[in-house]
Protein backbone atom coordinates (compact mmCIF):
# COMPACT_ATOMS: atom_id res chain seq x y z
CA UNK A 1 0.00 0.00 0.00
CA UNK A 2 1.45 3.79 -0.68
CA UNK A 3 2.37 5.95 1.31
CA UNK A 4 -0.12 8.91 1.82
CA UNK A 5 2.08 11.58 -0.34
CA UNK A 6 1.29 15.10 1.24
CA UNK A 7 3.17 17.85 -0.63
CA UNK A 8 4.15 21.62 0.81
CA UNK A 9 2.75 23.18 -2.00
CA UNK A 10 -0.53 21.12 -1.81
CA UNK A 11 -0.89 21.80 1.60
CA UNK A 12 -0.75 25.35 0.86
CA UNK A 13 -3.59 25.44 -1.77
CA UNK A 14 -5.86 23.88 0.90
CA UNK A 15 -4.60 25.73 3.69
CA UNK A 16 -5.64 29.23 1.37
CA UNK A 17 -8.73 27.37 1.17
CA UNK A 18 -9.57 26.43 4.81
CA UNK A 19 -8.45 30.11 5.53
CA UNK A 20 -10.41 31.87 3.23
CA UNK A 21 -13.60 29.88 4.31
CA UNK A 22 -12.87 30.02 8.13
CA UNK A 23 -12.35 33.85 7.59
CA UNK A 24 -16.07 34.03 6.16
CA UNK A 25 -17.67 31.73 8.46
CA UNK A 26 -16.16 33.46 11.27
CA UNK A 27 -17.32 37.23 10.09
CA UNK A 28 -21.11 35.23 8.77
CA UNK A 29 -21.52 34.35 12.25
CA UNK A 30 -20.44 37.49 14.07
CA UNK A 31 -22.21 39.32 11.59
CA UNK A 32 -25.40 37.80 12.35
CA UNK A 33 -25.14 37.51 15.78
CA UNK A 34 -24.46 40.98 15.69
CA UNK A 35 -27.69 41.88 13.79
CA UNK A 36 -29.57 39.70 16.09
CA UNK A 37 -28.43 41.77 18.81
CA UNK A 38 -29.47 45.04 16.98
CA UNK A 39 -32.91 43.59 15.97
CA UNK A 40 -33.32 42.12 19.53
CA UNK A 41 -32.06 45.28 21.34
CA UNK A 42 -34.95 47.53 22.45
CA UNK A 43 -34.61 50.97 20.68
CA UNK A 44 -35.67 54.24 22.57
CA UNK A 45 -39.19 54.78 21.70
CA UNK A 46 -40.04 50.93 23.64
CA UNK A 47 -40.45 53.10 26.79
CA UNK A 48 -42.74 55.89 25.79
CA UNK A 49 -44.77 53.05 23.94
CA UNK A 50 -44.93 51.38 26.96
CA UNK A 51 -45.91 54.29 29.46
CA UNK A 52 -48.60 55.18 26.44
CA UNK A 53 -50.32 51.79 27.06
CA UNK A 54 -50.40 52.29 30.56
CA UNK A 55 -52.00 55.57 29.49
CA UNK A 56 -54.92 54.31 27.71
CA UNK A 57 -54.84 50.57 29.68
CA UNK A 58 -55.00 51.91 33.62
CA UNK A 59 -57.84 54.39 32.33
CA UNK A 60 -56.00 57.62 33.80
CA UNK A 61 -57.86 60.87 33.59
CA UNK A 62 -56.25 62.74 35.91
CA UNK A 63 -53.98 65.52 34.50
CA UNK A 64 -51.59 65.11 37.29
CA UNK A 65 -51.08 61.20 37.11
CA UNK A 66 -50.99 62.17 33.56
CA UNK A 67 -48.28 64.39 34.16
CA UNK A 68 -46.50 61.62 36.43
CA UNK A 69 -46.76 59.65 33.55
CA UNK A 70 -44.81 62.00 30.92
CA UNK A 71 -41.73 62.10 33.77
CA UNK A 72 -41.72 58.68 33.70
CA UNK A 73 -41.52 58.62 30.24
CA UNK A 74 -38.70 60.86 30.25
CA UNK A 75 -36.89 59.01 32.72
CA UNK A 76 -37.07 55.95 30.22
CA UNK A 77 -35.55 57.92 27.24
CA UNK A 78 -32.78 58.86 29.09
CA UNK A 79 -32.63 55.47 29.90
CA UNK A 80 -32.56 54.89 26.14
CA UNK A 81 -29.54 57.16 25.70
CA UNK A 82 -27.99 54.91 28.14
CA UNK A 83 -28.67 52.20 25.95
CA UNK A 84 -27.54 53.89 22.80
CA UNK A 85 -24.13 54.16 24.10
CA UNK A 86 -24.22 50.37 25.34
CA UNK A 87 -25.52 49.57 22.19
CA UNK A 88 -22.04 51.15 20.43
CA UNK A 89 -20.14 49.67 23.09
CA UNK A 90 -21.45 46.13 22.55
CA UNK A 91 -20.65 46.26 18.62
CA UNK A 92 -17.04 47.62 19.00
CA UNK A 93 -16.94 44.57 21.04
CA UNK A 94 -18.24 42.33 18.19
CA UNK A 95 -15.65 43.68 15.94
CA UNK A 96 -12.97 43.17 18.48
CA UNK A 97 -14.58 39.67 18.58
CA UNK A 98 -13.87 39.05 14.88
CA UNK A 99 -10.77 40.74 14.39
CA UNK A 100 -9.40 38.53 17.31
CA UNK A 101 -10.91 35.06 16.05
CA UNK A 102 -9.92 35.80 12.58
CA UNK A 103 -6.31 36.75 13.67
CA UNK A 104 -6.46 33.22 15.99
CA UNK A 105 -7.24 31.50 13.00
CA UNK A 106 -4.61 33.05 10.84
CA UNK A 107 -2.60 31.85 13.10
CA UNK A 108 -3.52 28.58 13.68
CA UNK A 109 -3.08 27.53 10.43
CA UNK A 110 -0.03 29.47 9.97
CA UNK A 111 0.63 26.65 13.01
CA UNK A 112 -0.28 24.09 10.82
CA UNK A 113 1.53 24.39 7.66
CA UNK A 114 4.76 25.51 9.68
CA UNK A 115 4.25 22.38 11.27
CA UNK A 116 3.77 20.15 8.18
CA UNK A 117 6.66 21.93 6.50
CA UNK A 118 8.97 21.11 9.58
CA UNK A 119 7.96 17.18 8.43
CA UNK A 120 8.74 17.44 5.38
CA UNK A 121 12.22 18.75 6.37
CA UNK A 122 13.00 16.47 9.11
CA UNK A 123 11.94 13.83 6.42
CA UNK A 124 13.92 14.90 3.56
CA UNK A 125 16.96 15.07 5.44
CA UNK A 126 19.40 17.78 4.03
CA UNK A 127 18.05 21.36 2.37
CA UNK A 128 19.50 23.64 0.99
CA UNK A 129 18.74 27.15 2.02
CA UNK A 130 21.13 29.33 1.34
CA UNK A 131 24.11 28.42 -0.47
CA UNK A 132 27.08 31.89 0.09
CA UNK A 133 30.31 31.32 -2.14
CA UNK A 134 33.33 33.07 -1.00
CA UNK A 135 36.13 32.82 -3.37
CA UNK A 136 38.54 34.85 -1.38
CA UNK A 137 38.34 32.68 1.58
CA UNK A 138 37.80 29.55 -0.66
CA UNK A 139 34.74 29.13 1.83
CA UNK A 140 31.23 27.98 0.68
CA UNK A 141 28.79 28.51 3.21
CA UNK A 142 25.90 25.97 3.21
CA UNK A 143 22.97 26.53 5.68
CA UNK A 144 25.29 28.44 7.47
CA UNK A 145 27.95 25.56 7.75
CA UNK A 146 31.24 26.73 6.38
CA UNK A 147 33.31 24.03 3.97
CA UNK A 148 36.71 24.65 2.87
CA UNK A 149 37.64 24.02 -0.72
CA UNK A 150 40.58 23.81 -2.64
CA UNK A 151 41.17 26.42 -5.39
CA UNK A 152 39.98 23.90 -8.30
CA UNK A 153 36.64 22.80 -6.59
CA UNK A 154 35.89 26.32 -5.36
CA UNK A 155 35.94 27.62 -9.31
CA UNK A 156 33.42 24.28 -10.19
CA UNK A 157 31.01 25.00 -7.75
CA UNK A 158 31.22 29.01 -8.84
CA UNK A 159 30.67 28.19 -12.58
CA UNK A 160 27.88 25.75 -11.33
CA UNK A 161 26.22 28.21 -9.37
CA UNK A 162 26.26 30.73 -12.39
CA UNK A 163 24.90 28.01 -14.29
CA UNK A 164 22.15 27.40 -12.32
CA UNK A 165 21.40 31.42 -11.99
CA UNK A 166 20.89 31.45 -15.53
CA UNK A 167 18.89 28.28 -15.35
CA UNK A 168 21.46 26.39 -17.15
CA UNK A 169 22.36 22.69 -17.60
CA UNK A 170 26.31 22.62 -18.28
CA UNK A 171 27.87 19.40 -19.58
CA UNK A 172 31.47 18.05 -18.30
CA UNK A 173 32.89 19.79 -21.12
CA UNK A 174 31.23 22.91 -20.80
CA UNK A 175 32.60 23.12 -17.00
CA UNK A 176 36.27 22.51 -18.37
CA UNK A 177 36.21 24.99 -20.55
CA UNK A 178 34.62 27.78 -18.76
CA UNK A 179 37.12 26.74 -15.69
CA UNK A 180 40.02 26.73 -18.28
CA UNK A 181 39.56 29.18 -20.18
CA UNK A 182 39.32 26.99 -22.65
CA UNK A 183 36.47 26.96 -26.12
CA UNK A 184 34.20 24.06 -25.35
CA UNK A 185 35.11 22.17 -28.54
CA UNK A 186 39.41 21.99 -27.31
CA UNK A 187 38.26 21.07 -23.84
CA UNK A 188 37.61 17.32 -22.76
CA UNK A 189 34.08 16.01 -21.31
CA UNK A 190 36.97 13.82 -18.82
CA UNK A 191 38.29 16.27 -17.04
CA UNK A 192 35.25 17.85 -16.43
CA UNK A 193 33.67 14.74 -14.66
CA UNK A 194 37.10 14.53 -13.21
CA UNK A 195 36.35 18.10 -11.39
CA UNK A 196 32.90 17.36 -11.03
CA UNK A 197 34.04 13.90 -8.97
CA UNK A 198 36.69 15.81 -6.96
CA UNK A 199 34.00 18.59 -5.74
CA UNK A 200 31.32 16.08 -4.57
CA UNK A 201 34.20 13.98 -2.76
CA UNK A 202 35.92 17.19 -0.97
CA UNK A 203 32.36 18.46 0.03
CA UNK A 204 30.76 14.98 0.66
CA UNK A 205 33.07 13.78 2.62
CA UNK A 206 33.11 17.89 4.85
CA UNK A 207 29.11 17.28 4.65
CA UNK A 208 28.86 13.87 5.99
CA UNK A 209 31.79 14.92 8.37
CA UNK A 210 29.70 17.73 9.88
CA UNK A 211 26.08 16.55 10.02
CA UNK A 212 27.03 12.65 10.51
CA UNK A 213 30.23 11.47 11.41
CA UNK A 214 31.73 14.05 13.73
CA UNK A 215 35.27 14.01 14.48
CA UNK A 216 35.96 14.76 18.18
CA UNK A 217 39.63 16.11 18.33
CA UNK A 218 41.96 13.85 19.83
CA UNK A 219 38.77 11.83 21.73
CA UNK A 220 37.38 9.55 18.63
CA UNK A 221 34.29 9.65 16.44
CA UNK A 222 30.82 10.01 17.20
CA UNK A 223 27.60 9.98 14.82
CA UNK A 224 26.05 13.28 15.38
CA UNK A 225 22.44 12.27 14.76
CA UNK A 226 19.63 11.68 17.97
CA UNK A 227 19.53 8.21 19.96
CA UNK A 228 15.82 8.11 19.74
CA UNK A 229 16.13 8.20 15.46
CA UNK A 230 18.38 5.16 14.89
CA UNK A 231 16.40 1.76 14.01
CA UNK A 232 18.09 -2.14 13.27
CA UNK A 233 16.47 -4.22 10.92
CA UNK B 1 -103.38 72.20 21.18
CA UNK B 2 -104.42 71.06 17.92
CA UNK B 3 -103.60 67.29 17.09
CA UNK B 4 -101.82 69.23 13.93
CA UNK B 5 -98.94 71.01 16.20
CA UNK B 6 -98.26 68.30 18.39
CA UNK B 7 -97.64 65.79 15.41
CA UNK B 8 -95.42 68.63 14.29
CA UNK B 9 -93.61 69.49 17.59
CA UNK B 10 -93.25 65.69 18.25
CA UNK B 11 -91.34 65.52 14.37
CA UNK B 12 -89.67 68.15 15.61
CA UNK B 13 -88.44 66.56 18.68
CA UNK B 14 -87.40 63.05 16.69
CA UNK B 15 -85.41 65.67 14.04
CA UNK B 16 -83.87 67.12 17.36
CA UNK B 17 -83.20 64.13 19.30
CA UNK B 18 -80.20 62.63 17.68
CA UNK B 19 -79.07 66.05 16.58
CA UNK B 20 -78.14 67.72 20.53
CA UNK B 21 -75.05 68.39 21.03
CA UNK B 22 -72.40 65.21 21.13
CA UNK B 23 -68.80 65.05 22.76
CA UNK B 24 -66.20 62.76 22.72
CA UNK B 25 -63.39 62.08 25.34
CA UNK B 26 -60.34 61.07 24.11
CA UNK B 27 -56.59 60.31 24.93
CA UNK B 28 -53.49 62.13 22.92
CA UNK B 29 -49.83 61.67 23.31
CA UNK B 30 -47.00 63.42 21.37
CA UNK B 31 -43.45 62.07 20.64
CA UNK B 32 -40.19 63.27 21.59
CA UNK B 33 -40.28 63.85 24.71
CA UNK B 34 -43.75 61.75 25.24
CA UNK B 35 -46.31 63.91 26.21
CA UNK B 36 -49.90 63.02 27.29
CA UNK B 37 -53.30 64.08 27.72
CA UNK B 38 -56.99 63.18 28.24
CA UNK B 39 -59.12 65.70 26.38
CA UNK B 40 -62.95 66.05 25.71
CA UNK B 41 -63.65 67.33 22.28
CA UNK B 42 -67.12 68.85 20.40
CA UNK B 43 -68.04 66.45 17.75
CA UNK B 44 -70.40 67.78 14.66
CA UNK B 45 -73.83 66.32 15.02
CA UNK B 46 -73.33 63.74 11.80
CA UNK B 47 -70.23 62.05 13.89
CA UNK B 48 -71.42 60.88 17.17
CA UNK B 49 -70.79 57.52 16.94
CA UNK B 50 -66.77 55.95 17.38
CA UNK B 51 -66.02 55.03 14.05
CA UNK B 52 -67.42 57.95 12.46
CA UNK B 53 -65.78 60.45 15.63
CA UNK B 54 -62.37 58.94 14.97
CA UNK B 55 -61.00 60.35 11.67
CA UNK B 56 -62.23 63.40 12.40
CA UNK B 57 -61.05 63.48 16.17
CA UNK B 58 -57.43 62.58 14.87
CA UNK B 59 -57.24 65.52 11.55
CA UNK B 60 -58.26 67.95 14.53
CA UNK B 61 -55.35 66.31 17.07
CA UNK B 62 -52.94 66.16 14.24
CA UNK B 63 -53.29 70.11 13.26
CA UNK B 64 -51.52 70.44 16.56
CA UNK B 65 -48.63 67.47 16.41
CA UNK B 66 -51.30 65.53 18.87
CA UNK B 67 -51.74 61.80 17.98
CA UNK B 68 -54.74 59.91 19.01
CA UNK B 69 -54.70 56.93 21.05
CA UNK B 70 -58.06 56.18 22.12
CA UNK B 71 -61.56 57.86 21.94
CA UNK B 72 -62.90 56.55 25.34
CA UNK B 73 -66.56 57.56 25.04
CA UNK B 74 -68.98 59.70 23.06
CA UNK B 75 -71.73 61.44 25.49
CA UNK B 76 -74.16 64.54 25.02
CA UNK B 77 -74.09 67.77 27.00
CA UNK B 78 -74.99 66.19 30.49
CA UNK B 79 -71.77 64.21 30.57
CA UNK B 80 -69.71 67.82 30.40
CA UNK B 81 -69.35 68.69 33.98
CA UNK B 82 -67.94 65.26 35.08
CA UNK B 83 -65.34 65.67 33.04
CA UNK B 84 -64.19 68.65 33.15
CA UNK B 85 -61.92 69.06 35.64
CA UNK B 86 -60.03 66.23 34.50
CA UNK B 87 -59.56 67.52 30.74
CA UNK B 88 -58.23 70.59 32.65
CA UNK B 89 -56.59 72.94 29.79
CA UNK B 90 -57.95 69.98 27.05
CA UNK B 91 -61.62 70.46 27.71
CA UNK B 92 -63.26 71.67 24.37
CA UNK B 93 -59.59 73.02 23.64
CA UNK B 94 -59.75 71.30 19.87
Amino acid sequence: MPDRISSVSETRTATGRVLVIGIVAVVAVLGLSATLLFVNLPDAGAFNAAVADVFVLMDVRNPDATRVLEIMAQTGTAFSQVLESYRAVIFVLMVFATALLVACLVFLVTIVTLNRRMGEIERQGIQVSSLVLSREERVVLINNLAFNLTDAAMETLAVLAEARLDDEVLSGAQIEAMVAGKHASDADEAAGATRIKRLRDSLGNQIVSELLVKNIARHGYVLAIDKSVIRMI
Amino acid sequence: MSPRIALLSCLALLVAGPAQACYADYRAKMDNPLRLHYGVIDLPDTACTTEAARPLIATRLAASGWELLQIVSIFGSDGLAARRSDAGSYFLRF
